[in-house]
This record gives C-alpha cells, sequence and structure tokens, in this order.
C-alpha cells in the first residue's frame, strides 16, 4: 500500500509539474521534431547508433502536443525507471523504500529544461536496465555469458552510450552475486563491453565524441559534452548497489519518514533547477504564434517581463491590438526590444514578427535558418508546418504542397495538412481564404532587398506600398519612437480622428521643447492631462528633481521619460 | 499456420500478374517519376515508380527476348536481377502500367524505355543540404552508385561543428584527384592526390578570398579557382527567394604539385567580375564568364549584371595565359542575358553552359535553362528538351560525353533534384528523368537540397577521419 502511495504521489507531482510549470517546454520539445510514420523515416532513424532509442522518444514526444498526456506519459517512464532500479536492488514490492526514486528524481531535475535534456536518455536508462534485470534473473551461467556477449554491442546500437553503465551494473552485479561459474560471464560481460567501446567509434564514423560516449539523442546539443549524464550513471549505479545492502525497510513510520525525505529533497533540487524565466519566454513564443496576442499582453500585466524575446513578443501583440500606441512605455523598451534576430532562439521569435508584418519571404526564411540551427539536426513539425503556410501565402503552392504532404503523416497535424493539401490545389481559394488570402493582400508589392540592421527602412517601404497593413504601421510607430527618430515620425503623422496616448507625449514634447520646428504637429489633438503631465515633468526638472530616480515613480510609463534616460 | 502460409502465396502469387479485364485509357500513366520514353543507360538502377496518387499500381515490362511483371502494391518494385538481364539484352523496353481506380484495374498506354549503349560512369557525387541561408544543419557530400540505391557519405559536416563541405570537384571524373572545401572551424581545402590528403590554406593576400568555385585541369595539375566576394541579396516580393552576386572576383590557377596559386592579370582585372572557371578538354583553354563590375545597390543594378563566356589559352607545362581573353558568348552586350557554369564535354565537341537573364548563380532563377554550344563553330543553342519552366542550373558530362547530369527545381520549384539524360551524335538530348530511388517517395519527401552534381568513374576512397592527418599546407602567390 505504501509504495503504491509513493508512486501515486510521485505520478501525480510529475504531471503536475510537467502539465503545468514546463508546459510551454512540451509543446516547443513536440514542436522542434517531427515524427513521421513512414518506412523511411523509422529505418533512418533506427539504422543508427542509438537510433531505436531516438525513434521510441520521439514517438513518445509527438503526444507533448498534448501536454496533459506528455505530462502522464513522462511521469510513467519516471516511474517505470524508479521500479527498475527498485526491482535491481532486490526491494520487494511492499518494501520499496524512498530511496529509489533517487534516479528518478535526479532526471526529472534535468528534464525541467527539456530543450536542453531529453527524454531520449531516460528511454534509454530503461531499456538498459530492462536488459540487466533479465541478465541477473537467469541462473544459467552460460546463458548469461552469451547473453553478456551480445547484450553491450546490441544495447549501445540500440539506445546509445547507457550501454556503458549497463555493463558495469552487470559486472558488478556478478561479482556481488557470485553464482555458480560467474567468472565465465563476467569475462563475456568484460570482453565485449571493451570490444563494444573499441569498435564504437569505427562503427560511426558519423557521430561526434559526446554522442558516441552518452548517446546520441539524450540531450539537444549533441557536440556539446555533458557530464551529468556520468554523474547520473554513477548515482544510478551507487543507489542500486546500496540498496542491496541495506535492510529492508519494514517499518511503516520509518518508512513514511524517509519517503518524505527523500520526496522533500527531490522536490528542492528541481525547484532549484526550474526555470522559470525559460517557461515564460516559450509561453510569449506560443501566444505570439497562435496570435493570442491578449494572453501575451495579460501575462506581462501580471509579471512585467525582463528579457528581450519576451519584450520583442509582447511588442507584436501590443502592435497587432492596436495598443502600442497608448501602452508600450508600460513595459521596459530598448532597441532591442524591436529587434529581427538572425540566430539563435531570436530567429524563431522573429520569424513570428515577420510573418504577421507582411514580410512572407523573410519569415519563410528565418524558419529555415532557424531549422538549419536546431541542435539536434531534427525537421521540426512546427516549423514545416510555418513554411507550408508562408509558401501558400507567396503563391507557392507547389512547394506547399511538399511540407504538407510531410505533415500528413503525422498524428496531430494530419488533418489539417489535408485541409491545407485541398485549399493549396486552388490558388484561387487561397486568395480568397480570409487568413492566408488577407495575408497575401499584407505582402509589398514591389521588391527591395531585406536589411534587418535597418528595419525601418524595410518597414517605411511597406507601410508605403501596403499602407493598409495596420500591424505594420503600427510596428513601425513603435520603431521610430523607440529609436527616438522623431524627425521621421514627423513626417509620417498623419491627421488622425485619435492619436495614442503615447504619441500625444511626443507631440506634446515636440510643441514645447522645440516649438515651430514640426508643423505637423501644431494641428493634432492633445489631451489636457498628457499638457499638464508634461508641464509637471518640467517644473520637477526646472526644480532639480532630474534623476531618474526621483522622476521614475510618476513618469516612467511615458515617452518623455523613456527619451531622456533610456 | 497454413492459412498463413496460403494467404501469403496468394498474396505473392496474385501481387506479380497481370489484372484481369482492365478498362483501356488512352494516355500515358500518371506516375511518378515521370518515366515515360526516356533513354535510360544500360547499367541503371530499377526504375521504381508509384501512381502519382498512392493508387494500386502494377507493370508488366517485356522486350523482344523476357517479359516480366513488377512486384509491390503501391510501388512497382522491379527485381534488381530481372532488370539487370532486360537491359542487357533489350534495346527497347515496352512498360505497361495498372493502376487500381474506383475499384476496377485500367490498363493505361504502353510506354518505352530505350536503352543506350553509352557508357555511363558508375557512381555519382553530390552534396545534399538544406535550405538555410546563414546556417549550416546537416549537409554533406555523398558518392551514389548509379547501378543500385546505395548512398556513401564522403564526407559530413559533423566533421567540425557548424562547419560547412561544399565545391567537391574531381579531374576528370577520377576520385583519386578530388577536392572539396571546409568553410567554418577548421577550414580550408581537402585536396586528395592518389593516397595524399593535403589540408589547404589558399587564402594569400593577393586574393580577394579563399578559392572558390574549382575546376581540374584534366591533368590534375592544376586547379583553377574563381575567388569571390560573395553577397545575398534576400528579395520581398512573392515569387522571388534570393540572389547570390559577387561584389569582387578573380579567376586563379592552383598548381597541385607546388602548392602555388598563380595570378595572371588578364583573369584580375577588377573592372570585371570573373569566375566559374573551366579547362577545356585537352586542357589548352580556359573558360570562365565575366561581367563588368559594378556596385549593387538596387534591384535595377542587381537585374543588369550579365556575364558572358570567355576563353584564354593556357599552357600548363610553363604555366602561362594568352595575352587577353576572348568573349565567345553572347557576342554583344546588348544580347540581355547572362551566362554561367561553362563545362566543355570530355570529347571536346561542346560546351554546356546555363542561360538566365542576370547574374550568375542560377540555381534560384526560374528562367535559367541548360545551353550547348558547338565548339567548333562557337554558335549556341538551347539544349531542347532539358529544359522546364523552372531553373536548371548546375550540369556535369559524363566520361563518355554522351550523358549529362543537371540540377533541376522542375518538382517543386524549390528544392533542387537530379536529372539523367542522354545525348546522341547530333547533339540532341533525350527526355531527362530524375535519379532513381529505391522508395519513389524519397525524394518528394526529402527536405535537402541535391547540388553539384559530378560524375565519377570509380567509389572514392575517402575517410573523414583522413582530414586530420592531412598535411597542412598553405598556398603562396605567383603573379604573372
Amino acid at each position: 500500500m505504501r509504495s503504491i502511495i509513493q508512486k501515486g504521489l510521485f505520478l501525480l507531482a510529475v504531471w503536475v509539474y510537467f502539465a503545468f510549470c514546463v508546459k510551454a517546454h512540451l509543446l516547443f520539445v513536440e514542436g522542434m521534431q517531427l515524427f513521421l510514420y513512414t518506412g523511411d523515416y523509422a529505418l533512418d532513424t533506427c539504422l543508427r547508433p542509438g537510433g531505436l532509442c531516438n525513434y521510441i522518444s520521439r514517438f513518445i514526444i509527438q503526444f507533448y502536443h498534448d501536454p496533459w498526456l506528455g505530462a502522464l506519459l513522462t511521469g510513467l517512464l519516471l516511474l517505470a525507471l524508479q521500479s527498475l532500479v527498485s526491482r535491481l536492488a532486490g526491494e520487494k514490492r511492499k518494501e520499496e523504500s524512498g530511496l529509489s526514486f533517487i534516479p528518478s528524481f535526479f532526471y526529472l531535475c534535468l528534464l525541467s529544461d527539456m530543450t536542453l535534456y531529453t527524454i531520449n536518455g531516460l528511454v534509454a536508462l530503461i531499456f538498459a536496465l530492462l536488459a540487466v534485470l533479465i541478465y541477473c534473473k537467469s541462473g544459467n551461467p552460460w546463458l548469461r555469458s552469451a547473453y553478456g556477449l551480445f547484450f553491450p554491442p546490441l544495447l549501445w546500437f540500440t539506445v546509445g552510450g547507457v550501454a556503458i553503465p549497463a555493463v558495469i551494473l552487470m559486472i558488478s552485479m556478478e561479482c556481488l552475486n557470485r553464482n555458480t561459474r560467474w567468472f565465465i560471464p563476467l569475462f563475456s560481460v568484460v570482453a565485449a563491453g571493451v570490444l563494444t567501446v573499441l569498435a564504437a567509434p569505427h562503427a560511426a564514423p558519423s557521430l561526434n565524441n559526446p554522442a558516441l560516449l552518452y548517446g546520441s539523442g539524450y540531450t539537444r546539443f549533441i557536440e556539446k559534452w555533458h557530464p551529468v549524464f556520468w554523474i547520473l550513471w554513477a548515482v544510478l549505479i551507487l543507489v542500486i548497489l546500496g540498496l542491496r545492502h541495506v535492510r529492508p525497510v519494514k517499518k511503516t513510520a520509518y518508512g513514511i519518514l524517509l519517503t518524505v525525505v527523500v520526496f522533500a529533497m527531490g522536490a528542492g533540487a528541481l525547484a532549484a533547477c526550474h526555470k522559470t524565466a525559460r517557461e515564460n519566454v516559450l509561453r510569449y513564443y506560443f501566444a505570439i504564434h497562435q496570435s493570442k496576442w491578449e494572453k501575451a499582453i495579460s501575462m506581462a500585466e501580471k509579471k512585467i517581463p525582463s528579457d528581450i524575446l519576451s519584450l520583442n513578443a509582447l511588442n507584436l501583440a501590443l502592435a497587432a491590438t492596436d495598443q502600442a500606441g497608448s501602452r508600450m512605455f508600460e513595459f521596459p523598451q530598448s532597441t532591442s526590444t524591436l529587434k529581427i534576430f538572425s540566430q539563435g532562439e531570436g530567429l524563431l521569435f522573429s520569424a513570428e514578427t515577420l510573418f504577421h508584418l507582411g514580410f512572407i519571404n523573410e519569415a519563410q526564411r528565418l524558419s529555415h535558418e532557424y531549422m538549419e540551427s536546431i541542435p539536434d539536426r531534427q525537421l521540426s513539425s512546427l516549423l514545416v508546418a510555418q513554411m507550408a503556410e508562408t509558401s501558400l501565402i507567396a503563391g507557392q503552392t507547389a512547394v506547399a504542397r511538399k511540407y504538407l504532404g510531410l505533415l500528413q503523416h503525422t498524428l496531430f497535424y494530419r488533418k489539417a495538412a489535408k485541409n491545407l493539401d485541398q485549399l493549396a490545389r486552388d490558388p484561387r481559394q487561397v486568395a480568397s481564404h480570409p487568413f492566408y488570402g488577407a495575408k497575401q493582400d499584407l505582402q509589398p508589392r514591389e521588391d527591395f532587398s531585406s536589411d534587418f540592421a535597418n528595419l525601418d527602412n524595410m518597414l517605411a517601404r511597406m507601410v508605403m506600398q501596403r499602407p493598409g497593413n495596420r500591424i505594420a504601421v503600427n510596428y513601425f510607430f513603435m520603431y521610430l519612437m523607440i529609436h527616438k527618430k522623431v524627425d521621421a515620425l514627423h513626417q509620417l503623422f498623419p491627421p488622425r480622428p485619435y492619436v495614442p496616448r503615447h504619441y500625444q507625449e511626443l507631440i506634446a514634447w515636440a510643441r514645447t521643447v522645440q516649438p515651430g520646428r514640426y508643423p505637423a504637429y501644431e494641428i493634432i489633438h492633445v489631451d489636457t492631462s498628457v499638457t499638464t503631465g508634461l508641464n509637471h515633468l518640467l517644473s520637477e526638472i526646472k526644480s532639480g528633481n532630474s534623476s531618474p530616480e526621483a522622476l521614475g515613480p510618476r513618469f516612467a510609463h511615458t515617452y518623455w521619460f523613456y527619451l531622456l534616460y533610456m | 499456420m497454413k492459412v498463413i502460409i496460403l494467404t501469403g502465396l496468394f498474396l505473392f502469387l496474385t501481387s506479380c500478374t497481370i489484372p484481369r479485364d482492365p478498362v483501356s485509357v488512352g494516355e500515358y500513366p500518371p506516375i511518378i517519376p515521370d518515366y515515360i520514353n526516356v533513354t535510360i543507360p544500360q547499367s541503371i538502377a530499377p526504375l521504381h515508380f508509384m501512381a502519382n496518387d498512392g493508387a494500386r499500381v502494377r507493370a508488366s515490362f517485356s522486350g523482344k527476348h523476357m517479359r516480366f511483371t513488377s512486384r509491390g502494391s503501391r510501388t512497382v518494385r522491379i527485381p534488381r536481377g530481372k532488370w539487370r538481364k532486360l537491359l542487357s539484352v533489350e534495346d527497347s523496353v515496352k512498360v505497361t502500367v495498372f493502376i487500381r481506380e474506383d475499384r476496377k484495374w485500367h490498363r493505361y498506354d504502353s510506354f518505352t524505355l530505350t536503352v543506350s549503349r553509352d557508357q555511363i560512369d558508375p557512381f555519382l557525387c553530390y552534396r545534399k543540404v538544406a535550405p538555410g541561408y546563414e546556417s549550416f544543419g546537416s549537409m554533406g557530400i555523398y558518392q551514389r552508385e548509379l547501378g543500385g540505391f546505395r548512398e556513401y557519405p564522403v564526407v559530413e559536416n559533423t566533421i567540425e561543428t557548424n562547419s560547412c563541405v561544399n565545391c567537391h570537384a574531381f579531374a576528370s571524373g577520377d576520385p583519386e584527384l578530388f577536392q572539396f572545401h571546409i568553410r567554418g572551424p577548421g577550414g580550408g581545402t581537402i585536396l586528395k592526390t592518389g593516397s595524399q590528403i593535403t589540408h589547404i590554406e589558399n587564402k594569400i593576400p593577393e586574393t580577394i578570398s579563399a578559392c572558390v568555385y574549382p575546376y581540374w585541369h584534366p591533368w590534375g595539375s592544376h586547379i583553377a579557382y574563381s575567388v569571390n566576394n560573395i553577397m545575398q541579396w534576400f528579395h520581398n516580393v512573392p515569387g522571388k527567394i534570393i540572389d547570390v552576386f559577387d561584389t569582387r572576383s578573380d579567376v586563379v590557377i592552383y598548381h597541385t604539385a607546388t602548392g602555388k596559386l598563380h595570378l595572371f592579370d588578364q583573369l584580375c582585372d577588377s573592372t570585371l567580375l570573373e569566375t566559374f572557371p573551366s579547362f577545356s578538354a585537352d586542357g589548352k583553354t580556359l573558360f570562365f564568364t565575366a561581367a563588368p563590375a559594378r556596385p549593387v545597390n538596387s534591384i535595377a543594378t542587381l537585374d543588369s549584371i550579365q556575364y558572358a563566356l570567355y576563353r584564354i589559352p593556357f599552357d600548363p607545362l610553363s604555366n602561362t595565359m594568352g595575352q587577353a581573353p576572348e568573349r565567345i558568348c553572347p557576342d554583344s552586350d546588348s544580347a540581355g542575358f547572362s551566362v554561367s557554369l561553362p563545362r566543355p564535354s570530355p570529347d571536346g565537341r561542346f560546351l554546356m553552359f546555363t542561360r538566365s537573364a542576370f547574374g550568375n548563380f542560377t540555381i534560384w532563377h526560374p528562367d535559367a535553362d541548360l545551353w550547348l554550344m558547338d565548339l567548333e563553330s562557337l554558335r549556341a543553342r538551347e539544349a531542347t528538351g532539358l529544359n522546364s519552366p523552372d531553373a536548371e542550373s548546375y550540369h556535369s558530362w559524363s566520361s563518355s560525353s554522351r550523358w549529362v547530369v543537371f540540377s533541376s527545381r522542375r518538382d517543386d520549384g524549390r528544392y533542387t533534384r537530379l536529372y539523367l539524360s542522354h545525348m546522341d551524335q547530333s547533339g540532341t538530348f533525350s527526355k531527362p528523368f530524375i535519379l532513381p530511388q529505391r522508395n519513389p517517395r524519397s525524394d518528394p519527401r526529402l527536405m535537402q537540397f541535391y547540388n553539384i552534381p559530378e560524375f565519377i568513374k570509380a567509389k572514392i576512397s575517402f575517410r573523414p577521419r583522413d582530414i586530420h592527418r592531412a598535411d597542412h599546407v598553405k598556398a603562396t602567390g605567383w603573379k604573372h
């Protein structure tokens, strides 16, 4: 009963953590792979060292598309690891101690950042421990010898570098058990293990050293060293061997106490590893990816973002909802908060920005760039879908159908891809589609070269050619405001029925500080509250209270404060 | 058990027979890839195909001496042994395709595969790369046997993090005289001459850049390179993606034995953008393309860069170049087109080039087509039959000068695929066919471009780790 409660609590805690605390991580990891139900994909993935493990992991990861289901599957995997540790340690089912949860908590901490560590290593561990368990269960030394001879290379080829700790565990078990003729299987395992380690670099010349030594897909950054896996494996071996020598915990109170201690320490470790900021960045990404503008803004209202990527996402949301002119300086701004990134995760955000601004070619290019820079070199379902959409909008229906053809071999994108494929068969249908047709009409009419360093030039051309592109117009104004290009703004200001507050602040400032210089500003209505606010600010400055600390509490959310101090 | 065996036997037998009482359809079958009425080399891999809507399909192959019916349900898979035998005894193979539509078998008009006895090289080397423009994900240089489907990596960019491998080239298709570049970490040119591997650092103070587009001298003694300052122009209107252009470029000659880069004033004119060099079959002439150098600051200036084809005598024994290059195509600036990728045939009779409205990086130009120049008369004509509404670009001749392989974007307008075509005595090309794949679906699903297809006479023996034991050589300049 105690064991069931332990497992139930662990599963529930893991499920809650993944489903609610790192939900965007799950969506991101799922979006950055493309699991295809085709024979080619299966063969291509499996016929590489560690490939079978990668295939199974990717199969599971596709269910992260539904984070609740993904969280449950991840929890079950961690629980499977605990059960295997307990079985190998020789614990009886009724007397499982909380100590057998240590490796699962260790892996849980790694998985708190799924953009770095994947479940591949976990699946591999489960396979490896299962293989060791089968080995240990056999009483026949000759059978164990044969098994020990074939098992290390086979395990290395199917699940990767985890074969190394598995071999060490088998050797340790053999030495500890000392069954009849124990030295025969021991010799087989040692020989096979050594030969596997020596042969591995020759069997997979294209794999780099880190991937050779701890598996090709255990981490998304396959070319870097991650010694954490060796620490994990050492802990795992120590826990298994240690538990074999610990007396079974029979007293309920002591058992509960031990479990509580392990769980509390596990929870503490997880809290230390958890990266709220990272999760928030990904949540901003998915908010703008799904055009959930209000969600992005409400997230910022609850907690003002401090990182550049989130602020870029927020600014896009403000531009898309026409709130930029009245709210942009409620949030921290700098010249980097409206930026097109040319590398790293910024590419993902910039692809979204360019897509919504109407620069469809460039949005597609950045999607390609990011897919090329995915650290484990997978195709991305999310980006392939984006490429299909951008191709459709740009009128490249043949290549759009290629991408949609791929997506039709997935589980979760199949239906949408089929519908879009129907649409792609007739360009007239695309043109009349409420979303794609509208996007077609927001693209530039005349060609120009992209220059992200001078985004205002691109935006200026876009706004001139497509004055109805509302998001681009808002974004352009934001860009000029943030870059303090007052002269350029002056040339753009047409008479409007209502000028948002930040623009009124600019106009009031220009009228007061440089009277007569900007004639277009003279005819624009400025609210009395804005004029009064500026007068207060100027009088404060005149009276010597010109430090940002002194003015911040009253004026931090005004354009004047940004103009003067940022 | 009996039931399973009998069912299996029944399915096997019924999958290899011609359907009874099919409905006749008076047109060619809708199959992918399109192998209808193509000319194929005797040694080519089986031409597996499928109905383009994925319906059940069968095919019968018949000639004067033998006939057989394909296996497979959704894909016509041809047994390799029977295919070999068929192509060895038949000059022409009639293919009849049956497709199951609306619960009935339909028999389409038969088409012909013409089997040419002209030799084709046994291997093809190419690069596969995903369409990143600044990032390098997975890419590599691969070799593929033409008689089968096996593809072997020659070198992949896993050798160094974030590296790019490119511009593989061979001396007359000899796999023992082979070079490619690595860009990024551990960058340089890797030269394989027999068993010797050399890592060359060939950026010297006198040149604009490290060596870029290569062409081996047929004797293997020299490699002509362009050196280029390459820029990219990203378009913003639908239908145009990118243009790649040079702001400066020259042509230099690398002497493989001495490690010297020979710089000639005739090929390093600062008022011209010289690029894409190639040697004639006898090695005594150097071809290259050149355009007037001018700043590119608008679409209009980009569109006005038009390259012409030049030739200049070259003496490989004394490393000397003729006095002045001769412009051979087009003969006037107002011709209104641009020439790129000149590639003489090994028999010295023709020169194939890519023609487009402007520029030289023609794979991004949908109007780019292949043209053929008779090197005796210097008359050029379109290589009719090879071209499509989309871009045709890089091309390579077989050693026999009877086959060409070229890259084309005809399938989807974006992803470059390799097509093969036969040229007869009169210089007429047969209908091109795509490089056969074991699974006809694999090309449509592949998210990589093929580029720089080169025929090779045998398999390359090269291990990526050989790069780490290569001799390091720094090229030196020799100004003439």
